[in-house]
């Protein structure tokens, strides 16, 4: 009869098939907990940061050496062991230079006990007429630890090639006498010299913070 | 009931009605159907000898409005800007002029139109206020009291955006 069947079949005792689940609250076997636990206090024990995720840009960028406030040579291998963010502008510049630089200014102080691990350094696209005093005057109105680096043309040029930056002396008639077209793109580096970010001027201070803290200790 | 229910309302329409327009951290200038809000000039570094001027340019008239110049006492010159990017850089340049729709309005902000403030005679300071005499095309002159600042107003500091009314 059906029924008896169904019956009998409801009456058999279930096999477990998996060995028996351990007791108490932890849905993990102890010695895989045990194993984990272990990996996590070596971890911690190790203390090196892990790389940051940031891409590097190894044709972007490299070496240089441009005039410091006093007309010294500055080199990128100054910074070495801090962070930058560069920017190339130009003090007679009334819009987006002043603009970029305060946001810049915001990336600094938002890192608070770390701002010291970074570097803001602004390089001029006008060496005619901004000169070391200039940029240094310039520069310390927006932060007193902010860099400004100038040169020869020549220099400038090169700087700018490695760079990607392109600008252009643009004679618009204006009374405040020629003005420099520019790629506005702002440059963090990390403390070994290698470009790992590329933001507009534009950008979501955001953006640029948590690259800039993703390489800091 | 209906009664309450209308001074309610009554009330509301009061209150949106009185409330002032502008934005408490510049003087509002109106003249002609062209009213002028939320002035400022940029506080730059004594060693630079430009400077860059923003505003908001209502036009309550119906017909379009043009800005064509804008002086002012503190600097030889004053040019009205913008901003374009042309092979991939960006190019600042003066423009003839700076139209403002009728019934709408054209806001001068940076990385936009800009007013570019030339030959500076005396250094602007964060705090102290330049006054800007606007000329447009239907309206005539406007003068505005521009507040010095060292950066932008945000949209939660220093005050509200002052309201848009259509009257």
């Amino acid at each position: 009869m059906p029924h008896q069947e169904l019956m009998f079949y409801q009456e058999k005792p279930h096999r477990p098939v998996s060995p028996p689940r351990p007791r108490g609250p932890f849905p993990v076997r102890l010695p895989a907990l045990m194993a984990l636990i272990m990996l996590l206090v070596l971890t911690a024990a190790c203390e090196k940061k892990p790389e940051s995720k940031l891409p590097r840009y190894e044709k972007i960028g490299g070496k240089f050496t441009l005039a410091g406030q006093n007309s010294q040579p500055v080199s990128l291998s100054d910074f070495k062991g801090k962070a930058l963010l560069i920017f190339f502008g130009f003090t007679n510049c009334p819009d987006i230079c002043p603009t970029t630089m305060l946001t810049l200014k915001r990336v600094h102080t938002q890192l608070g006990e770390r701002a010291g691990q970074l570097q803001v350094v602004f390089i001029t696209l006008d060496p005619e007429r901004d000169g070391p005093k200039q940029m240094a005057e310039y520069v310390a109105h927006f932060d007193k630890s902010f860099v400004g680096l100038t040169g020869s043309l020549e220099q400038i040029r090169e700087v700018a090639k490695r760079f990607s930056v392109f600008f252009k002396k643009n004679d618009a008639g204006s009374a405040a006498g020629y003005l420099i077209s520019h790629t506005d793109v702002i440059y963090l580096i990390d403390q070994e010299g290698t470009t790992r970010g590329l933001y507009q001027a534009k950008d979501p201070v955001e953006k640029m913070l948590g690259d800039v803290k993703s390489l800091l200790e | 009931m209906m009664f309450r229910k209308f001074t309610v309302w009554a009330a509301m329409l009061l209150l949106f009605v009185a409330l002032p327009p502008t934005g408490h951290h510049a003087a509002r200038a109106e003249s002609g159907g062209i009213s002028v809000e939320g002035a400022w000039v940029r506080a730059i570094p004594p060693v630079v000898k430009n400077t860059a001027g923003y505003l908001e340019i209502f036009n309550k008239g119906a017909k379009t409005e043009q800005l064509l110049a804008v002086t002012t006492r503190i600097a030889k010159a004053v040019e009205i800007h913008n901003v374009f990017k042309k092979d991939g850089m960006m190019e600042m340049r003066p423009v003839k002029s700076v139209p403002i729709p009728a019934g709408g309005s054209t806001a001068l902000n940076p990385g936009g139109y800009h007013l570019m403030i030339i030959g500076l005679r005396r250094i602007p300071k964060t705090g102290e206020t330049v006054e800007l005499t606007l000329k447009f095309r239907r309206a005539g002159t406007v003068k505005v009291i521009a507040r010095v600042r060292h950066d932008a107003p945000t949209e939660h500091g220093h005050g509200m955006k002052p309201m848009k009314m259509k009257h």
